[in-house]
């Protein structure tokens, strides 16, 4: 029985224990500051474009790399990955800073519907914990279930507190789980972009010949809601939906 | 001679009028008609106006042809006005002359000395008309037909004189008829008028215009002071109007529209009575239309092999080229000034594009033209100011400024060169501060570039979002099963522990089990002959099985003898031996039994089967085993 558990316990870290080694990644990122430094942006640029092309990536290299972007006047590119950047660093000053930056100089300027109370606090609670802790704390709750419920039925003991302890642990554990789950869900599907082209129109319908609703600017942030062929279906911070050429806008 | 005085005495008017300019000696010598008729008179006149008229020895007439003389001795007119303090004479000698015949008459050059030089008029040619078609004289010179008229029927009988295209007309006179595109042409356009009439109210009928043209105005006398002419022999007053200088702006045939004033003329008008004359003037003023002919410029291309540094100038030009240093620090600005002057079109003229080596920064130049519209050109100069601010140190030679026109008087193109400029740069690049940082220590204008806080943490780009892994499903389901697992052996721990039946059941041998299991199936479909069959043959199979036997051809008494060598307890043999006579006795019996006899015959086979295993599995004597 302990046996079995342990085994348990090294599958689930498995994944985590894994700490990514992007030892081809760093001499890069500092390639790419020294070009920055030396105001060749368009070289740190690719540096930093290098580095993230061995598969790895961290929130200072998505920074920087917005940075060079911000300096070479491509905004859009800044944008999305200051985004990037956000996801993996919430709660840096500097990526929130240079965000709101980019983000005053743009062209369309949007007043957000406010969201619900609970998507806010679910967004923060993911944002800071992530969708993989989630789920593993809910499994060592849930494993912990199995082992009280495992140890009830061996001896058979009839205890409140056993009972207890095992009725809260899958409770929460199961929650956990389930959150973890509905998180990285959540993630996958909930893709944005940004216009990358300087000016590109919103279509009603995903054709180029269909009526034009509105002009979109570079920088501008959507929600990508579907993809058909080389169309994106996108809503706008304002909840405006329509449909956008897939090749000018980048994915965050 | 009292008539030829009025004419004088009006002339003397006009003068005050418009006073003449007093600075030379000017001789005109002028007719008052170069065309009059066979029986008319020509009056020709020497003017001399300005220097001592102390000097002048009164001139012999000029020698003609086809004209008799009618007063040897000249008529004299004296004239003194005085203008802003300056005084103008001068002094008039006029012959008058009788046509022989018709045809075409000619007064020679006139001399007359002044001082100790010796001044030459113009010959002027005559045409001697048939009295009847003679033109409409601007005054009657007549003496005598004054005297012939009745008294009072001279204001019926009176003339209206009418002003002619001779005696008012404004002329465009430009610098050339055929230019480059964009070369300059001056157009000037001049009024004149004959002597005697007096024009009011003067003004431009409607607005004047070059289309195809870019148009300068230049400068004229806002009060213009009549120039006293002549042309063809008569004396004209004339002003310039408009002074403008056109470039034509495309290539081809194009017109400069022609220059419209309406004006009302003063005619005098030669009555008999000279006081009328003098006294009535209100209803003399004739409404006068004028227009300058139109103006056609033959504008030619371009030649080709324009230059690269040519931008479309045309006309002479010069350029020079300051710098208002030639050693700075990094950072600081320097001014390089090109200015080029000429003649040609300073509005529209343009430098290339002013090349610096690329670490300085160079701002668009401040453009400063200034145009001269004095004369009959346009000149001036144009100030290119540009700033450059150098990025680097060292020392940098500015490329030099090339500009080039064309030049229509050798009809090629020439460039200018500016000198080389050489500039030192000294210090290094200072960068410039942060302006303002707020709380967090981030700057207010701008996006920050400082590292973020802690440690970067890498995360494999890429990667399978949780839910599509199969690990996570796999974590939850195992302990799940291992939990099951627990139950289900603590459940059948239990029942061996507490249900006998269970306990010897689940002990029974599986073979025989099967055939029990299908001799309850047999059971139930009521078929008692194969029941027996499938009962028996799970008894004696368990046994052979048991007792390695095969158990074809196995004689009942065999087996009893072989369960006995077995150790199995007597009561069982008679049991089993009970109970396969029972399936015997089935087999052959024609009728079969009923179903409780069946479900008896099962239990007690069942039964049976456990005891035996219990039988077997007793510990057994040990030769028996060998």
């Amino acid at each position: 029985m302990l046996r079995s558990f342990l085994l348990f316990l090294a599958l689930a870290a498995l994944p985590f224990a894994a700490v990514a080694q992007p030892t081809e990644a760093v001499p890069l990122l500092d390639a790419g500051h020294e070009r920055f430094a030396a105001g060749d942006y368009q070289g740190a640029v690719e540096a930093y474009q290098q580095a993230l092309a061995t598969g790895y990536a961290s929130a200072p290299l998505y920074y920087h790399l917005g940075n060079a972007y911000y300096r070479l006047d491509q905004l859009g590119q800044a944008v999305r990955y200051y985004e990037r950047a956000r996801r993996l660093r919430p709660d840096a000053p500097e990526i929130r800073h240079n965000l709101a930056m980019v983000r005053a100089q743009m062209l369309d300027q949007f007043t957000e519907a406010p969201k619900p109370f609970w998507l806010r606090w679910w967004e923060a609670l993911v944002e800071r914990v992530g969708a993989g802790p989630l789920f593993v704390g809910g499994l060592l709750l849930y494993l912990v279930a199995m082992a009280l419920l495992g140890y009830r039925l061996w001896t058979r003991s009839r205890s409140d507190w056993l009972r207890r302890g095992l009725a809260v642990s899958l409770l929460v554990g199961g929650l956990l789980v389930v959150m973890g789950f509905a998180a990285s869900y959540y993630d996958a599907h909930d893709r944005t972009a940004v216009v990358l082209a300087d000016a590109v129109p919103l279509y009603n319908t995903p054709a180029s010949d269909a009526e034009s609703t509105r002009l979109l600017h570079q920088g501008t942030k959507l929600a990508i809601l579907q993809a058909r062929f080389d169309w994106l279906e996108v809503r706008l911070p304002n909840g405006v939906t329509g449909w956008i050429e897939a090749e000018a806008v980048g994915e965050v | 001679m009292m008539a030829r005085i009025f004419p004088l005495f009006s002339l003397f008017l006009l003068t005050a009028v418009f006073p003449l300019r007093a600075q030379d000696v000017q001789v005109l010598g002028s007719v008052d008609a170069t065309t009059i008729g066979a029986e008319e008179t020509v009056t020709f006149s020497i003017e001399v106006q300005g220097g001592s008229l102390s000097s002048i020895r009164t001139p012999q007439p000029p020698q003609t042809e086809g004209l008799t003389l009618l007063n040897r001795i000249p008529s004299t007119s004296r004239n003194v006005s005085i203008v802003n303090g300056a005084v103008t004479q001068s002094i008039g000698f006029r012959w008058s002359y009788r046509p022989i015949q018709e045809g075409t008459a000619r007064i020679s050059r006139a001399e007359i000395v002044i001082g100790d030089r010796t001044y030459r008029t113009e010959p002027i040619q005559i045409d001697v008309v048939p009295q009847a078609q003679r033109p409409q004289r601007q005054a009657r010179r007549d003496p005598f037909g004054n005297l012939l008229r009745r008294p009072y029927d001279d204001l019926a009988a009176e003339e209206k004189p009418e002003v002619s295209d001779t005696d008012v007309f404004i002329r465009a006179l430009p610098s050339a008829r055929e230019a480059y595109q964009n070369e300059q042409i001056g157009v000037e356009y001049r009024l004149y008028f004959r002597e005697g009439i007096q024009l009011r109210q003067s003004r431009l009928a409607d607005s004047w215009d070059a289309e195809g043209f870019w148009r300068e105005e230049l400068d004229v006398e806002p009060r213009p002071v009549p120039q006293t002419v002549v042309e063809n022999g008569l004396r004209y007053n004339m002003i310039t109007l408009k002074r403008v200088a056109v470039f034509p702006t495309h290539a081809g045939e194009l017109a400069i529209d022609p220059l419209r004033i309406e004006s009302e003329g003063y005619v005098p008008r030669r009555s008999r009575d000279p006081f009328r004359n003098f006294f009535s003037l209100r209803d003399q003023y004739q409404s006068l239309e004028l227009a300058s002919p139109r103006v056609r410029v033959d504008a030619k291309p371009l030649p080709a092999n324009a230059p690269a540094s040519f931008t479309g100038a045309v006309g002479s030009f010069e350029m020079n080229t300051r710098v208002d240093r030639t050693e700075v620090e990094v950072g600081e600005a320097v001014q390089v000034t090109i200015n080029v002057s000429g003649t040609g079109n300073i509005a529209t003229l343009e430098l290339p594009d002013f090349e610096a080596p690329g670490i300085f920064e160079v701002y668009d130049p401040e453009v400063t033209p200034r145009i001269n519209r004095t004369g009959n050109r346009v000149r001036g100069t144009k100030t290119f100011s540009y700033l450059l601010v150098p990025r680097q140190h060292g020392t940098f030679t500015l490329p030099q400024m090339r500009f080039s026109y064309l030049d229509p008087r050798t009809d090629s193109y020439e460039t200018l060169t500016s000198e080389p400029i050489t500039i030192r740069v000294t210090g290094t690049a200072t960068v410039p501060e942060t302006i303002s940082l707020d709380a967090n220590g981030l700057p207010v204008d701008d996006i920050t570039d400082r590292a973020l806080a802690d440690a970067p943490r890498w995360v494999a780009t890429g990667t399978t979002p949780l839910y599509q892994r199969w690990w996570p499903y796999l974590a939850l389901v195992l302990p799940l099963l291992v939990v099951a697992g627990v139950y289900g052996y603590q459940r059948h721990a239990l029942r061996l522990a507490t249900d006998p039946e269970y306990a010897r059941n689940r002990k029974a041998h599986p073979l025989a089990r099967k055939h029990l299991k299908k001799a309850e199936a047999l059971l139930a479909a009521d078929q008692a002959r194969a029941f027996y069959e499938a009962l028996e043959r799970a008894v004696l199979g368990f046994v052979g099985n048991r007792l390695n036997l095969a158990e074809k051809g196995m004689t009942r008494p065999v087996l009893d003898a072989k369960l006995g060598e077995a150790h199995v307890p007597d009561d069982l043999r008679d049991d089993l031996r009970t109970l396969l006579e029972e399936c015997d006795r089935v087999r052959f019996a024609p009728v079969p039994p009923n179903l409780a006899a069946m479900r008896t015959a099962h239990q007690r086979a069942a039964r049976l089967i456990v005891a035996l295993d219990e039988a077997f599995r007793a510990p057994q004597p040990a030769p028996v085993l060998a």
